[in-house]
């Protein structure tokens, strides 16, 4: 774990706390600090602007209601809140499993703010959240766990209830999917 | 096409790169989420994002709590005033004295012994005058009431 890391995990831990005593404003502020994230894989995963939405919103609910439970372990608040967010994910696609849930176009989710305004960098992001909804399930909570939220092999290895190594060479496995998936597509990561 | 972003360490650092940026453009909608989230925790109270002007938040409050005193005041003096000398004018007629049809003020204290002495006074008042007297005064009085009543109308 990097030095940013841990000096993040210490304040969520801080505002965790606090919020267990009753401040309010302090589960406001872990709620702001990582709604975004949670959003996010929640999204990549469920290609469903409402429904990630309606899976963030029971993540935290499920964290707000149980917060005098959580204590202060070896795993971080984020691995903590993704491994609910991944729980969440897994009750509502077996929920949904009957329904086909209506599949809506990435570049309706990328925001003109944050491509720096190019069209280029919107096609490139929109071809690669396509080739990873090519991936595996698993394959995808790596991607997202350790790309996303910079979580380490080993938390992440928790949180799967795998072996570090295994996680590793899945991340490993994972990239060079994508990388042939993008290839194909007609854009080369070689170097 | 060929992406190679600055100076990639690692082979996959280029991919990692946009893969991480592709991540990060995906927007949250706040909307409804903070809606919900309002909701389940609320927060403490805030001073409202626009404030009221001066007058509204000052002056209104002033002026409404002293308007509201004084029409109290008015009300209370009102119900009071009902066991008071009103100070009214009145038009007192005596059907045996008309010459001293007169406006005078009446008091609501003791107004029955004040009318019997103020009567008592005509009755003696009219036996002293002549009759001739007492009938131009008759006349007098009655163009009075009609100039009165003309007016009125």
């Amino acid at each position: 774990m990097t030095g940013d890391n841990i000096q993040r995990n210490e304040y969520l831990w801080e505002l965790l706390s606090r919020a267990k005593s009753g401040e309010t404003i302090a589960f406001n502020e872990f709620f702001n600090e990582l709604y975004t994230p949670v959003y996010r894989y929640l999204l990549i995963r469920l290609k469903h602007k409402e429904t990630a939405e309606d899976c963030a919103q029971i993540t935290f609910s499920k964290v707000f209601q149980n917060i005098q439970r959580i204590e202060e372990t070896a795993t971080s608040p984020l691995q903590y809140l993704f491994t609910v967010a991944r729980n969440t994910l897994i009750d509502e696609k077996r929920k949904k499993q009957a329904e086909t849930m209506p599949d809506e176009l990435w570049g309706t989710f990328i925001s003109e703010e944050n491509t720096q305004k190019t069209v280029e960098n919107q096609l490139l992001y929109v071809s690669i959240l396509e080739s990873i909804e090519e991936l595996e399930e698993e394959e995808k909570d790596l991607l997202t766990f350790r790309l996303l939220e910079n979580l380490s092999h080993a938390e992440i290895a928790e949180m799967l209830e795998k072996s570090d190594v295994s996680v590793r060479k899945a991340f490993s496995r994972a990239l060079e999917k994508l990388r042939l998936s993008l290839k194909n597509k007609g854009i080369d990561y070689e170097i | 096409m060929k992406y190679n972003h600055q100076e990639p360490q690692t082979r996959d650092s280029a991919l990692i790169v946009a893969v991480t940026s592709a991540f990060r453009s995906i927007n949250p909608s706040y909307t409804n989420t903070h809606a919900w989230y309002t909701k389940q925790a609320p927060v403490i109270a805030t001073p409202s994002s626009s404030p009221r002007s001066v007058k509204s938040r000052y002056y209104l409050p002033i002026f409404g709590s002293v308007f509201a005193s004084a029409l109290a005041l008015v009300m209370i003096l009102t119900s009071q005033n009902n066991h008071l000398p009103t100070g009214t004018v009145a038009l007192k007629t005596t059907s045996n004295a008309p010459e001293v049809r007169s406006f005078s003020v009446s008091s609501d204290v003791a107004p029955e012994a004040e009318e019997r002495r103020l009567l008592a006074k005509i009755d003696a008042q009219s036996k002293a005058t002549s009759r001739t007297q007492a009938d131009e005064s008759f006349t007098e009085s009655l163009n009075v009431e009609t100039s009165l009543q003309d007016l009125f109308e």
